[in-house]
């Protein structure tokens, strides 16, 4: 096995997480940018490398062993080999941090906090790679829906907007959630991006499978979101839909079904990509709000970029 | 060579157009210069112009990116080049930037960092005297202005990390934004070490804890204050190079019902961004006037 090599030099370390398919996707900058501040950790079975109380100030990439996590006495998850022990308390920047036992003899790549920030700071691949763990993560917990179908949003159907929305209109319709705060430059660059959409009651928005280039956010009106032999639920104004699809590389979790008529906003999901690409507080804001939830074992229904 | 630039707006395409672009050597250096300044491509793809630019020949590509940075409109295309020059001087740290066209760069930052302020307090004053126009379209105006002068102060201190690339103005800038007011004393500190007047003056009043109309009148050598009303300073905006904020201010005026900027607004260029809130507030205008 490639662990059971010395881990000795930056190159060693870069080979390994190469090897990793949790980190496919990282281009070769933000790989060696990670081995270059990392460092080999081994653990022995039974051994708590981390406990609860304050912020943690370094995450692990399990090379070898597993690895379990709590949180307030709760199992946030086990971790085998490839994944992160700490990221999400690291991108929540959480005051609880994690308790961290080792299932097994561990070989692990340790790195500081203050440095994981840097690299997301300076590498845009390492950000990309984590918002599509997380959407696929936040996708699984609500059943591949919008919302877990076990707690269903409140549904309000809105305010019909009179006619086409103008361009400073449509910027203060993108102010909300991580938006509403956020640079008004971010914010115009989604504006920009998007465009006005009058649907019929009853047209399909997109299928489940169809691709997932762009997003909407709903104005005006309700929708049904279902998936083949699985789950269904309603959705009103004041939603985004379809975001987590773009960025977890995947094709459209559910199909979208108008059941009024529709007044929306779509937007390319690659020109947001870049708008976090320029605007990398607003990313961490994002890759935060999407961990929280994750982290807590809590699911919030709401907008997806809440 | 168009449609390999055009493909860098797509994530999907851009790696193999990045690559390709640089197996055309020279031509795409030059198609890449071309459309950085020219509007014939979409501005999703002229946002990845700068970062492609950097996997050339280093000297050409810091070339390109320097000399167009003081003429470029679009914040969004100025940060990522700076960005840009960034990776390049990270990567060829012996390289050495033309100093003159970094000066002039710094001095256009400078220059707008003032203006922005100077609009803010405009604005703030405006809205102190008549309550009535506190509007939202009189906050999103000032939330896009703050936004404005944050960012340009911010890539000002990218800017004069190129020019002194032997001092920490990455460091310096984090100092100036810490909790503890040690920190922020030191940052000050340094930049009055390492700057010359007037910059240093002028660098100083954009992050102390000097009151705005104290700072407006440190930045003198950068900018001279216009001393412009509520409405004098709305009708300077309409003129904006930005059409963000000119849509901005045209939303506003039609909030507040101002008839005598009919004309003027009429006048102004419609464009992608401006033309729906520019037709919008006119026939609203004419529609108050003739209910009058």
């Amino acid at each position: 096995m490639l662990t059971a090599a010395p881990i000795r030099s930056v190159h060693d370390r870069m080979l390994l997480l190469r090897s990793l398919d949790s980190l496919a996707g990282i281009d070769d900058a933000g790989l060696s940018l990670l081995a270059e501040h990392a460092s080999r950790h081994v653990v022995v079975r039974g051994q708590i490398f981390e406990t609860e109380g304050a912020r943690l100030r370094r995450v692990n990439i399990v090379v070898e062993g597993r690895v379990e996590i709590q949180r307030r006495g709760r199992l946030v998850m086990i971790v085998e080999r490839g994944r992160g022990v700490g990221f999400l308390s690291a991108l929540a920047a959480d005051e609880q941090g994690i308790t961290a036992r080792a299932l097994e003899d561990c070989v692990m790549l340790s790195i500081p906090v203050d440095v994981l920030r840097t690299v997301y700071e300076e590498n845009f691949s390492v950000v990309r790679r984590t918002l599509q763990v997380l959407a696929v993560s936040r996708l699984k917990v609500r059943g591949f829906l919008p919302a877990d179908p076990r707690k269903p949003p409140v549904v309000e159907l809105g305010e019909r907007p009179g006619g086409e929305l103008t361009f400073v209109q449509r910027v203060m319709a993108a102010r909300i959630g991580l938006f509403a705060q956020a640079n008004m430059d971010a914010v115009v660059d989604i504006a920009r991006s998007s465009r006005q959409l009058q649907i019929p009651a009853g047209q399909l928005l997109w299928r489940q499978g169809d691709p997932a280039p762009t997003y909407v956010r709903l104005l005006y009106g309700r929708v049904q979101c279902s998936r083949e032999g699985g789950g269904q639920i309603e959705i009103g104004a004041d939603w985004v839909l379809g975001i987590f699809d773009g960025m977890s590389d995947q094709r459209r979790a559910y199909s979208v079904r108008a059941l009024t008529d529709l007044v929306a906003l779509e937007s390319d999901y690659a020109a947001l990509l870049s708008v976090f690409e320029t605007h990398r507080v607003l990313a961490m804001q994002l890759l935060a709000g999407m961990a929280r939830p994750l982290l807590v074992g809590e699911d919030e229904p709401g907008l997806e970029l809440s | 060579m168009d449609s390999l630039i055009e493909a860098l707006a797509d994530e999907a395409t851009r790696k193999q157009a990045r690559t390709a672009l640089l197996h055309h050597g020279r031509d795409a250096l030059r198609a890449l210069t071309f459309a950085l300044g020219s509007g014939a491509h979409s501005r999703l793809a002229r946002w990845h112009i700068p970062e492609t630019l950097a996997g050339f020949e280093p000297q050409r590509a810091a070339a390109v990116l320097l000399s167009h940075l003081p003429q470029e409109d679009d914040g969004m295309l100025r940060y990522r080049s700076i960005r840009a020059l960034e990776a390049i001087m990270h990567r060829n740290p012996a390289l050495e930037l033309d100093k003159k066209t970094l000066e002039q760069a710094v001095a256009s930052s400078v220059g707008r960092a003032f203006r922005y302020l100077e609009r803010r307090l405009a604005l703030e004053r405006g809205a102190r005297e008549v309550p009535a126009r506190r509007t939202p379209g009189h906050e999103l105006l000032l939330s896009a202005i703050k936004g404005k002068e944050a960012n340009t102060i911010e890539r000002l201190f990218r800017l004069l990390a190129l020019r002194y690339p032997a001092e920490d103005f990455h460091q310096i800038f984090s100092a100036l934004h810490s909790d503890s007011s040690r920190a922020r004393a030191s940052g000050q500190e340094l930049i009055a070490q390492i700057l010359r007047p007037p910059l240093r003056e002028a660098v100083l009043a954009l992050v102390d804890d000097l009151n705005d109309e104290e700072r407006l009148n440190q930045g003198r050598a950068f900018h001279t204050p216009l001393g412009f009303d509520y409405e004098e300073q709305l009708d300077q905006m309409l003129d904006s190079s930005s059409e963000t904020l000119q849509s901005m201010t045209v939303f506003h005026i039609g909030e507040l019902g101002l008839r005598r900027f009919h004309d003027r607004i009429a006048a102004l260029p419609r464009t992608e961004t401006t033309a729906s809130d520019i037709e919008r507030v006119l026939s609203f205008l004419e529609r108050e006037a003739r209910a009058c």
